[in-house]
């Protein structure tokens, strides 16, 4: 019969000894990893509170200061350039017209939109060759990107050929 | 013997339980572990940073305002202060006189729309406060705004009568005027005589657009991180391109004689 022993010697005893001291400062070093973790996450928090309690007092001194001047004037000048863009020239817009009127041809009535951007004509002449003449001549202008030609109609009372045009801005 | 030998598994399972559901969790979780406070201390030491930079830029612009008061009136002159309907009256009858027009009519209204009514004169064009992933939400409620300026608008009719090129001249005019205004309509049409015979006159019914923008009394939550804030210095290029294209002052109009014994008898 084969004999087993489990009597350990000396030497294995004392590697499972040290093997659990290890193990044992490995345990206490994280949990000593853990109590400085807690205290370091503290000292940032308290640091970061002293900081937002300065940040909060500055910036509530600041708004009670000079600041409302400052921004009340900024917003101005950003208003004043946006504005400045939306401001037309209606007055160009009665040159070209005048420029592309032709001989033959008056008006009666002269209305601009400044939300179509359209100018609509009511325009007057003899004959039906000056109406085609005449939208041809709109039409040759370079600040109207749209002619719309409407409706004729025979005045009776002045013997004229009435005929509306709209006229879009580029 | 045997307590020894179940010692170190148990202490290598409980080094790997603190580790995993204790010493993780507490450098980072996302919401307050010690990684997401160092981040919440490195913002809020940038948004100090900010401030004392933005404290200091006020005290610059301040001073430019009061330094340069005569060429910054250019811009309260274009986008006033109150309404001052009176200047506007005034102002477009004298210029349709110098323009040889005779005036029917000018009346004035005040536009109500549904953002005058709601906000005064600031509209916030961005959310407020959007949490910075892995930010402390209290840190996070310093938000960077982005805000739209929206004026008063005033609406005036204007009706005249004369020849053409007097209403050339007028709008001429108009449009140089020193306080912002924008032809909304304009209609010119021909008289006719008794004869039915078309007159040299011509009436003209001008729709203008003014505004006025009140003064900011106090700031809003989040105006302090408006940019210029940040910049410290205005831009006013657009102060040198109106004074390019505007020359007619809005002139003050002087008070009338007050007082009478009778207010329905015009004392002349």
């Amino acid at each position: 019969m084969v004999n087993i022993n489990l009597v350990t010697d000396g030497k294995a005893r004392e590697g499972i000894g040290s093997g659990i001291s290890s193990l044992a400062i490995l345990l206490l070093l994280v949990l000593g990893l853990y109590a400085f973790l807690v205290f370091y996450g503290k000292n940032l928090d308290s640091k970061t509170n002293s900081l937002k309690a300065d940040y909060d007092s500055k910036r509530s001194g600041l708004v009670v200061g000079d600041s409302n001047k400052v921004l009340d004037f900024e917003n101005r000048l950003v208003l004043s350039r946006k504005l400045m863009t939306e401001e037309r020239n209606v007055k160009q817009g009665i040159e070209k017209v005048e420029e592309a009127i032709i001989s033959g041809t008056y008006l009666s009535a002269y209305s601009y939109d400044d939300a179509t951007r359209a100018i609509t004509l009511e325009c007057y002449t003899d004959n039906y060759e000056t109406v085609a003449k005449q939208i041809l001549g709109f039409k040759g202008s370079d600040y109207f990107s749209g002619v719309l030609a409407g409706e004729t109609k025979f005045d009776t009372k002045i013997n004229r050929i009435a005929f509306p045009v709209v006229l879009t801005i580029k | 013997m045997k307590i020894k030998i179940l010692l170190a598994p148990t202490i290598i399972v409980l080094i790997i339980i603190l580790s995993v559901w204790v010493i993780y969790p507490a450098y980072t979780n996302g919401i307050d572990g010690v990684k997401e406070k160092k981040q919440a201390l490195k913002e809020q030491t940038r948004l100090s940073g900010n401030l004392d930079n933005q404290i200091k830029n006020v005290g610059t612009l301040s001073a430019d305002l009061r330094s340069n008061a005569t060429k910054n009136a250019v811009i309260f002159d274009y986008i006033p202060r109150d309404k001052n309907e009176e200047k506007i009256i005034g102002s477009l009858d004298l210029l349709a006189k110098d323009s040889g027009l005779s005036v029917l009519n000018i009346s004035v209204f005040e536009i109500k729309n549904k953002e005058q009514n709601s906000v005064d004169a600031v509209v916030p064009t961005a959310p407020l406060g959007a949490a910075l992933p892995g930010i402390m939400p209290e840190v996070a409620t310093q938000p960077l705004a982005v805000t739209e300026v929206v004026p008063k608008k005033i609406k005036v009719d204007l009706f005249v009568l004369g020849d053409y090129g007097g209403i050339k001249v007028l709008l001429e005019k108009i449009q140089k005027m020193t306080r912002f205004n924008k032809f909304v309509t304009l209609e010119i049409n021909t008289l006719l005589k008794d004869d039915q015979t078309v007159s040299e006159s011509l009436s003209a019914k001008i729709t203008l657009e003014f505004n006025y923008l009140k003064e900011l009394a106090n700031l809003a939550p989040g105006d302090i991180d408006n940019q210029i804030f940040s910049a410290g210095a205005f831009n006013k290029k657009i102060i040198d391109e109106i004074e390019k294209s505007k020359s007619i002052e809005v002139k003050d109009v002087l008070p009338g004689q007050k007082g009478t014994a009778n207010p329905f008898l015009m004392i002349k």
